[in-house]
């Protein structure tokens, strides 16, 4: 349309905008590997994190004290020694909770960007590669999906599919198809263009082959770049929906749900019951977020600027 | 000198603003209730009701202190001997807020109306007894009924929105009300908007006593922690139904807000089985979880001890209702084990139970009540339990269709006599409470005892036939009572708050309250 | 000028399909799912079979799908959007009544989140590479990374609960509530046009909590394409060559930078409204904001379809207006864009 090439390239929006300055720099083999603080930083953060869930779910009462039997502590006290995070109502200790509180969100976070990526990266693929009214028709919908706020369609898919791990995947997973959609149907038209795909029609390749063999890998980069900003977005979104009650249903420790619990103690002074797993949310999304960022950093050296 | 002037002048906006509050400030209601419908044929909740009552009358009314059944519209009132046939004498000069009398007529349009219009959603069959109505003169109606019923009376208080009397004036032709009607109660609703505040005006032509707060406003809360921010913050004046438990115990410290507690309620909440369904249709797993389940940590952990448990369906209020007999065990792990026992159910073959519970309906608290039971049923060792959450509706949709084995329920009485807690599950729609009850080989005793003591005016004799309901539901458990809610008894107000009280209608007489 | 008529019609043309596909996704989530939406109608009444029918069939609901996407969307152009199964009242008017609540709330959270961000933005952009740059950004990425709900309860617990300087939830003081008479269903326009000071204290009171939450939580956006954006013209030759005329920094960025990076962020806000509105559920939940969002989740609590339905088309239609706002906002004040 009318518009200008700067203003296409934000429209992508920063996190695009960053991974297509991932692929031509992979693609130049200008790859600079100083300065990964941040990056090593998150992954410390995501990989301790995906330990302590999977630990904690192998052996609940790692602490000492269950995550789910009521009565396995004093009611309602703050942190102590023997209890780090304090109790909650039904005499539970809350960093036994903690400990195994990521599971929904890591589970359906991975098992939704999973989904999310490989519909959307193929449709991407497809819709890029193909062109014509396939291209607008899909890109109009994927457009219109993208503008609309995302939790609230999340939280509508979930109120509708009923609560748990299944829903919460199947809303996640669909939530976020529009991003990958536009970074493979970006990528696609333009690894279409190059000469070597040109080259590869001429032999008489098939579409699909072209598109599997030679569009897709070429986009890959890009994509996998996306998802790590995607993750600590869909951490957020499983929080939000397990705090509204559409989440894991009880006694399953969650850390969404914990915070919705314990907002009904807030006024009478229990603070622990929704500051630990707030943070402990905060903390993975972060992570994600700067594994990100990291990633970025490495291989868009425009994003750093030099001192002048 | 610009911001000065600009200083002096919001100053003195301020204190002429403060001035021109002053008198006839309204009373200050806060509460989590909402109204569902504004419909004397089409709603059944206790805030709708409320709303009505204080804008409404009816012939009947319970009197504030004494609850003896008074007259309201009818002065008085006369039965034939045979108990089929009421005459009752209309009290003169009554006129509807819209300006119309109230009279015979008014009456006989009013039951008329509700009856034909009967809403779904409604209570009406409260008063399905009601063959027809006539008026005799212009102040006189006498009502026949299908069949002498000793509730009757109670059925035409202002405590049943059916049976509230309107204006024909203000009525909409074949719709339900919504809000539109004229009444001649206490007050006049002003405004109602939903999921935020209903403001009262008295009723200057109110043929009683004129209440005594001029102005009401009811505001109604999203949750329990919000009512508490505003009855400490001196928001509301009174914080009405319902505040957390541990904001009670915190807020009773607060000397600029007064707790006050009105136990004992007659709200109930209790485990209801589909007696059909698979493994609960077998008695003795449903006595087993009669003896497995915790009471006691149900009311310490999750309402800090703010409710009281039950052990019959009938609640023990005071004075107490007649018949009641608390004739469920206490709890007793053994017991549960060994019942399971006998019917193959061991450490390695677990008895596996679903329960679900809904999260958008009895409060806030109904996660931590499903897993308090859950739990304490584990306790035996010998069952497991999933537990289920769903939204209201779904789940009123699997009750009715019979897909749950075990769930949670609650219950507020429509009228205060026994039979109202008794007949609902067992006898009355066993189907559509999610029981089916009607295939139970016991159902026939129990509809044939509750008919009996229906006609049955001796209330000695009546409660005897309660009281053999209750025992024989002991033996087939169809339900399994919990506690009663008396953490809905509880009321908090500013100290300058006067003539608040709870009694076991369970609602508040706003007429009787004011500030200094 | 014609030039830009032409422009909005033609983006205006493009709109509308949008809100088709929108409508069509929304449509589909809530109707092709199973589930009886007639159940809640009758509030848990144990109602009879036929009865059901009959509610069934007068609220269209026992029509094949494709007329029911018929009547449906015929009904959102004839601005009938249908009967609240839950309150009975007309969903129009219940959204009109509590659109203004969110709107002033977004509005406020925006006004919040672009002080922050955009502040920031500069301030790490300008001190690319410092430690300052990294605090910035990490706050940033912070910002992505707080969930709002828990936000806003950990600021009730702190100036609310701890401090008591300000009110927990709602938008206006219980004797406010009263006496205050809403003109716009703004709070704030309102409370100016009475010219009343202490409605206006109140007010802004009220307000204060759920915008600082929204704002704050939304930052990232705004804050990192600040940042983005005045990092590339602060590379653009004629700021080299304002520097090498010597200039001071100070001047070269107040003067020539900033206002040549502000216009690219114009374009973040049609999407940072997307991401307002999101966190805006939230918000209104936790601070019992009456707006929108809230009714959107006492609706979908009470399985009240038609408001459901209602609320979403309804923020679906406000989005769509106002990218198309953007968009021709962008067009004005960007004079590469060609019609």
């Amino acid at each position: 349309m009318s518009d200008t090439p700067e203003r296409d390239e934000i429209r992508r929006s920063f996190l695009t905008s960053g991974v297509l300055g991932l692929i031509r720099a992979i693609g130049r083999g200008r790859i600079a590997l100083h300065r990964q603080t941040v990056l090593k930083v998150g992954l410390v953060i995501v990989i301790a994190f995906l330990l302590m869930t999977a630990v904690a779910n192998i052996w609940p009462s790692l602490n000492g004290y269950s995550p789910t039997l009521y009565r396995d502590a004093p009611r309602l006290e703050g942190p102590s020694p023997s209890h780090w995070m304090g109790t909650d109502q039904l005499q539970r200790d809350v960093f036994s909770r903690i400990l195994g509180g990521g599971y929904a969100s890591l589970i359906v976070a991975f098992a939704g960007l999973a989904l999310s990526m490989i519909s959307g990266s193929v449709l991407g693929w497809i819709s890029g590669y193909s062109g014509g009214w396939l291209d607008r028709i899909l890109s109009l919908v994927m457009d219109a999906v993208y503008a609309f706020p995302s939790l609230i369609l999340a939280i509508l898919m979930v109120a509708m599919f009923g609560a748990g791990i299944g829903p919460m995947i199947w809303a996640v997973g669909v939530v976020y198809i529009p991003t990958y959609f536009r970074v493979a149907r970006a990528e696609s038209m333009q690894v279409r263009e190059t000469t070597y795909i040109e080259a590869i029609k001429a032999v008489g390749a098939s579409r699909t082959r072209i598109v599997l063999r030679h569009v897709a890998p070429n986009t890959v980069n890009a994509i996998m770049a996306v998802s790590s900003f995607n993750l600590a977005d869909a951490i957020l979104t499983v929080a939000a929906l397990s705090f509204l009650g559409f989440g894991l249903p009880p006694p399953a420790p969650d850390w969404g749900f914990d915070i919705q619990n314990g907002q009904k103690y807030l006024q009478s002074g229990s603070w622990w019951l929704i500051t630990f797993p707030g943070l402990m949310i905060i903390t993975l999304s972060l992570g994600f977020g700067l594994i990100g960022e990291g990633i970025s950093d490495l291989v868009n050296p425009k994003r750093r600027r030099k001192h002048v | 000198m610009s911001r000065f002037i600009g200083f002096v002048l919001l100053a003195g906006l301020l204190i002429g603003s403060m001035a021109a509050f002053g008198a006839n400030t309204p009373l200050i209601i806060g509460t989590i209730d909402t109204v569902d419908e504004l419909s004397f044929a089409n709603s059944w909740d206790m805030y709708s009701w409320h709303v009505l009552r204080a804008t409404c009358d009816a012939l009947l009314k319970l009197n504030d202190d004494t609850l003896e059944l008074e007259g309201a519209i009818a002065q008085s009132w006369d039965v034939s001997d045979d108990g089929t046939v009421y005459t009752f004498h209309i009290r003169p000069g009554i006129v509807f807020t819209d300006g119309t009398v109230c009279d015979a007529n008014a009456v006989k349009f009013s039951l008329d109306r509700t009856l034909r219009q009967d809403g779904p959603k409604g209570a009406v069959s409260l008063i399905y007894v009601i063959k027809t109505i006539s008026v005799l003169d212009n102040l006189t109606v006498q009502i026949t009924l299908k069949q002498p019923d000793v509730t009757f009376l109670l059925a035409m208080t202002n405590q049943i929105a059916p049976a509230m009397i309107y204006s024909s004036a203000a009525a909409p032709g074949d719709e339900f009300d919504r809000g539109r009607y004229a009444g001649c109660g206490p007050y006049k609703l002003v405004e109602y908007v939903p999921d935020q505040y209903v403001k009262y005006e008295a009723n200057p032509t109110y043929y009683g006593k004129q209440p005594v707060s001029q102005y009401v406003v009811e505001r109604h809360y999203s949750d329990a922690s919000a009512l508490r921010a505003a009855i400490e913050s001196g928001e509301v004046d009174v914080a009405f139904r319902t505040l957390n438990p541990e904001d009670i115990t915190d807020l009773k410290s607060n000397p600029q807000v007064v707790i006050e507690s009105w136990p004992p309620s007659p709200g109930i909440r209790y485990l209801a089985f589909n007696v059909t369904n698979p493994p609960v249709d077998n008695p003795f797993v449903r006595q087993a979880i009669c003896y497995a389940v915790d009471r006691g940590a149900i009311i310490s952990q999750v309402f800090g001890g703010t409710v009281q448990p039950i052990y019959t369906m009938v609640p023990n209020v005071d004075p107490p209702f007649f018949g009641a007999l608390p004739t469920f065990p206490e709890r007793d792990l053994a017991k549960a084990r060994q019942l399971l026992a006998t019917v193959g159910y061991n450490e390695q073959n677990p008895l596996v139970l679903s329960l679900p519970y809904t999260s958008s309906h009895y409060g806030t608290f109904e996660a931590d009540v499903a897993t308090v039971v859950a739990a304490s049923l584990e306790e035996t060792g010998v069952i497991q339990v999933n537990i289920e959450a769903l939204e209201w509706g779904g789940y009123l949709d699997q009750v009715s269709s019979g897909a749950f084995g075990m769930f949670l329920f609650g219950w507020h009485p429509d009228y205060l006599e026994t039979s109202n807690f008794l007949g609902p599950w067992t006898t009355d729609g066993p189907e559509s409470m999610g029981t089916y009850f009607d295939y139970h080989p016991n159902y026939q005793a129990y509809k044939d005892i509750m008919e009996v003591a229906r006609a049955t005016v001796d209330t000695v004799k009546r409660g005897k036939l309660y009281q053999a309901i209750q025992i024989l539901s002991t033996q087939d458990v169809p339900w399994i009572p919990l506690w009663s809610m008396t953490d809905e008894m509880v009321t908090a107000r500013l100290p300058n708050v006067h003539g608040l009280k709870l009694d076991v209608t369970m609602d508040i007489d706003i007429w009787n309250i004011y500030k200094d | 000028m014609s030039g830009l008529l032409r422009y909005a019609l033609q983006r205006l043309l493009l709109t509308i399909p949008m809100i088709f596909v929108l409508l069509t996704v929304i449509f589909l989530v809530i109707r092709v799912i199973p589930g009886d939406p007639i159940s809640m109608v009758y509030g848990g009444r144990p109602v009879s079979e036929e009865l059901k029918a009959a509610k069934r069939a007068e609220l269209g609901f026992d029509k094949p799908i494709l007329v029911q996407y018929g009547i449906y969307i015929s009904g959102v152009f004839r601005g009938d959007f249908g009967v609240s199964l839950r309150t009975s009242t007309p969903v129009l008017q219940e959204l009109f009544s509590r659109f203004p609540a969110t709107i002033e709330l977004a509005l406020f959270g925006l006004i919040v989140a672009a002080i922050l961000g955009f502040s920031t933005g500069v301030l790490a952009a300008t001190r690319a590479d410092h430690p300052t740059d990294h605090a910035v950004r990490i706050f940033h990425i912070a910002s992505f990374a707080v969930p709002v709900f828990w936000l806003g309860l950990m600021f009730q617990v702190f100036f609310s609960v701890k401090l008591g300087w300000l009110p927990v939830t709602g938008r206006l003081g219980g004797q406010m509530a009263f006496s205050f008479e809403p003109i716009t269903g703004f709070y704030v326009i309102d409370a100016i046009l009475h010219w009343d000071g202490k409605a206006l204290i109140d007010v802004l009171r009220h307000l204060a909590l759920p915008a600082l939450t929204l704002g704050i939580a939304t930052t990232g956006l705004l804050g990192r394409m600040s940042r983005a954006s005045m990092l590339e013209v602060l590379d653009q030759d004629y700021v080299t060559t304002a520097r090498a005329k010597g200039l001071p920094e100070r001047t070269v960025v107040l003067r020539h930078a900033l206002r040549n990076a502000l216009i690219p962020i114009v374009t973040v806000f049609g999407l940072e409204l997307a991401v307002l509105m999101g966190g805006a559920v939230l918000t209104e939940h936790v601070f019992s904001w009456p707006g929108i969002a809230s009714y959107l989740i006492r609706s979908i609590n009470a399985r009240d379809y038609t408001a459901i339905q209602g609320s979403v088309v309804f923020i679906a239609l406000f989005i769509s207006a106002i990218n198309l706002f953007v968009d021709l906002l962008y067009s004005i004040i960007d004079p590469r864009v060609r019609y």
